[in-house]
C-alpha cells in the first residue's frame, strides 16, 4: 500500500467506518429506518440477517494535499431474538478504500478488510400496542465494538457502547429516535468517543389500507442522521429513501446529503449510496 | 402481560349419554395490536406454527388492518388456548382476543333422551377457566334444563324439535352460529369472540329486564364506561357480565350505570383476573363484593 498525502490514514479509514456503519447496525423490521438502530425486534427463536452495501464518497484536504476519498463498505448484521423483549445483535463490517489525490502527483491507494465487528444485547424497557396497527417502544442497547478488524480498519481497542431507541408507529406513520455513545479506550490520535444520533419518519407510501391478505407495501423514508465526536467534529446527513416491505424480505435504498458539516479531523462527505437486503428465518 | 386465563371456549367431541355426537374446533382467529407490516405478521405466523394443530403447511392468513391473523385448526388435534397464547406472547406483539370456530354433530333430540344433545366443550373461559365444562343445546320447550357456566353459556333454540339458531352468552360477543338438520342428526356451528386481556371480570344480577332492548341497553351504557372493554347482559336470566382493564373494578360506578337505567342490581361480585388465573382451582380472590 503506498499512503498518499499526509492525512493520517488510520483517521479517515476508522472515520469511514464509523460514517458508513461503523455505529449501530441497523435491524431487522419492516417499519424500520434505514441509516439507524430501531426498538422493534425479532420474535422470540426468530433471526433476521441483514446486508447493507454503502459507497460514500469524501474530500480530504491536509497538509496541502486534497484527497479524493471512495469508500465501499459491507455491513452484515443478524440479529437474534432471544426473547420477545431481548435481542442480540452481531455486525461484521468490512471496508473496501481507494484514495487519490486531486492534483498532478495522480498517485493512488486501495486498502481492504475487515473492520472491528459490534455486539450488543437490546432489552425492551416499554411496548404498549394501542391499536391494530399502532405501538410504541422503547429499548435499552448496550455492547462492545471489538477490535477484531484489520490493522486498518481497527480500533485496537475494546469500545463499549450504550444507547437507546424509541419508535412510535401510528397508522402509515412511523417515528423513531435513538442515540448511542460509543466510550473509544483506545485514546490517543484517534481515540475520541463518538455519539451517533437519529431520527427518521416512514410513511407508507402503498397501499393507502391494507387489504386482507396484504403481503407487500412501500414505505417513504426521510432521516437525519448525525456523528459527533469528542474533538468537536460534526456531521449530519438529510436521508430520504425508499423501502420495499414484504413477509420474508426487505429490500431498501436511501441516498445521505450532509447539511452540516463542522469537521477539522476528518474527510467531508459528499454523498453515501446505500442499498440493503433483511430477509428473516 | 397477557394471562393465560382467558381463552375462549373450546369445542370437543364428547356425547353424554352414549350417543355418538362430535364437535372440532376448525378454525382460530386472533387479534393482535402493534402489527405494523406484513414482515411483521411473519413473525407471529412463525410462532404459531410451531403449535401442533396448525402445522407448517398450512396458510395463514391476515388482515392487518383489523389485526386479525387466521388459519385452520388440524382435525383431530385438541384445541390448546395456552399454547397459542404462549406463541403469541412469543411473537413481541399484543394479542387482544381470540376467536375460535367450532362445528360439530350431534344426534337429533327427543323429548325421551334429551341429554342426547349435550355437547362437552372443554378449555378455558374468560371467567371461569375450570377444564371441562358443558354446553348444552336445548330447545325452548325444556328452557327450565338450561345450563350454562359463567364463561360461556351456549344453547339452541329450537321449535318442536326443529334446530332454529344457536345462541352464545357470557365470554363471547359478536357471535354467530347456526343449527342444520341433516336428518338423523344436527350440524352444529359455533364462534364468538372473547377478550384475551383484562384486569377483573363483575358478575352481576339484575331484575328488572323485560326484553332484548334491556340488555341491549345496559350492554351498551357499560360499555361506555372507562375501563370497561366488554360486557354481556342477558335478558331472560338477567345475569350481566363486564370484563375490566383494571384487577380492582370500579362496582360502584357499574351498579350506577346499570341502575340508572331502570334495573335493580341484586348481586354484584368483582373478581380479579390473576387470582382467578391463580386460584383456578375455585380459591378466587374477591375484589370488591359489590352486594
Amino acid at each position: 500500500m503506498t499512503v498518499v498525502g499526509t492525512g493520517s490514514a488510520r483517521t479517515w479509514l476508522l472515520w469511514g467506518a464509523a460514517a458508513l456503519g461503523g455505529g449501530l447496525p441497523s435491524h431487522a423490521r419492516a417499519q424500520a429506518p434505514i441509516n439507524s438502530d430501531v426498538a422493534l425486534q425479532p420474535s422470540t427463536d426468530h433471526l433476521i440477517l441483514r446486508q447493507q452495501f454503502r459507497f460514500a464518497q469524501a474530500d480530504f484536504e491536509a497538509g496541502g494535499a486534497d484527497l479524493d476519498i471512495r469508500l465501499v463498505t459491507s455491513s452484515t448484521t443478524a440479529v437474534y431474538g432471544v426473547r420477545d423483549d431481548f435481542t442480540l445483535l452481531l455486525n461484521v463490517p468490512a471496508v473496501l478504500s481507494r484514495r487519490s489525490e486531486d492534483n498532478t502527483t495522480g498517485e493512488s491507494d486501495t486498502d481492504a478488510g475487515f473492520a472491528d465487528l459490534t455486539t450488543l444485547a437490546k432489552v425492551r424497557l416499554y411496548r404498549n400496542d394501542f391499536g391494530p396497527t399502532d405501538t410504541a417502544r422503547f429499548d435499552l442497547l448496550g455492547g462492545f465494538e471489538i477490535p477484531t478488524g484489520q490493522d486498518a480498519f481497527s480500533s485496537d481497542s475494546v469500545d463499549p457502547i450504550v444507547g437507546g431507541v424509541g419508535t412510535v408507529t401510528l397508522g402509515r406513520h412511523y417515528f423513531s429516535a435513538d442515540a448511542q455513545w460509543k466510550f473509544n479506550t483506545a485514546g490517543g490520535d484517534w481515540g475520541e468517543d463518538l455519539l451517533q444520533y437519529d431520527g427518521a419518519y416512514l410513511y407508507r407510501l402503498w397501499p393507502e389500507e391494507y387489504a386482507v391478505g396484504q403481503t407487500t407495501q412501500f414505505n417513504g423514508v426521510l432521516e437525519l442522521n448525525g456523528l459527533h465526536w469528542t474533538d468537536g467534529d460534526n456531521e449530519l446527513f438529510l436521508s430520504p429513501g425508499i423501502q420495499y416491505v414484504t413477509r420474508r424480505w426487505i429490500a431498501e435504498a436511501t441516498v445521505q446529503i450532509p447539511v452540516w458539516q463542522d469537521l477539522d479531523h476528518r474527510p467531508e462527505t459528499e454523498f453515501v449510496l446505500g442499498l440493503s437486503v433483511r430477509v428473516q428465518f | 402481560m397477557i394471562h393465560g386465563a382467558q381463552q375462549v371456549a373450546v369445542w370437543m367431541v364428547v356425547a353424554a349419554m352414549g350417543a355418538s355426537a362430535s364437535a372440532q374446533v376448525d378454525k382460530v382467529t386472533l387479534r393482535f395490536d402493534g402489527l405494523a407490516c406484513p414482515f411483521c405478521v411473519y413473525n407471529v405466523e412463525k410462532q404459531i406454527k410451531k403449535i401442533e394443530g396448525v402445522g407448517r403447511d398450512k396458510p395463514v392468513e391476515n388482515d392487518l388492518k383489523r389485526g386479525l391473523i387466521w388459519f385452520a385448526w388440524d382435525p383431530g388435534r385438541s384445541f390448546d388456548p395456552e399454547a397459542l397464547r404462549e406463541a403469541a406472547g412469543d411473537s413481541g406483539f399484543t394479542l387482544r382476543e381470540m376467536r375460535v370456530s367450532g362445528e360439530g354433530r350431534v344426534p337429533r333430540p327427543s323429548e325421551a333422551h334429551p341429554e342426547q344433545m349435550r355437547l362437552t366443550a372443554s378449555g378455558e373461559g374468560p371467567a371461569e377457566p375450570q377444564g371441562k365444562q358443558d354446553l348444552l343445546l336445548v330447545p325452548d320447550a325444556r328452557a327450565d334444563r338450561r345450563e350454562a357456566w359463567d364463561g360461556l353459556r351456549a344453547y339452541a333454540a329450537a321449535d318442536a324439535g326443529q334446530p332454529a339458531a344457536v345462541r352464545v352468552e357470557g365470554a363471547v360477543e359478536d357471535v354467530e352460529g347456526g343449527v342444520e338438520d341433516e336428518g338423523s342428526s344436527w350440524r352444529v356451528v359455533l364462534h364468538g369472540w372473547s377478550p384475551v386481556e383484562y384486569g377483573a371480570v363483575v358478575d352481576a344480577e339484575v331484575e328488572g329486564f323485560t326484553c332484548e332492548r334491556c340488555s341491549t341497553r345496559t350492554m351498551a351504557a357499560l360499555r361506555a364506561l372507562d375501563g370497561v372493554i366488554h360486557a354481556q347482559a342477558n335478558h331472560e336470566t338477567g345475569h350481566v357480565l363486564v370484563w375490566t382493564t383494571r384487577d380492582n373494578p370500579d362496582v360502584a360506578r357499574i351498579r350506577e350505570s346499570i341502575e340508572t337505567l331502570g334495573f335493580t342490581v341484586t348481586h354484584l361480585h368483582g373478581r380479579a383476573h390473576e387470582s382467578a388465573h391463580r386460584d383456578r382451582g375455585g380459591h378466587d380472590r374477591d375484589r370488591g363484593d359489590g352486594r
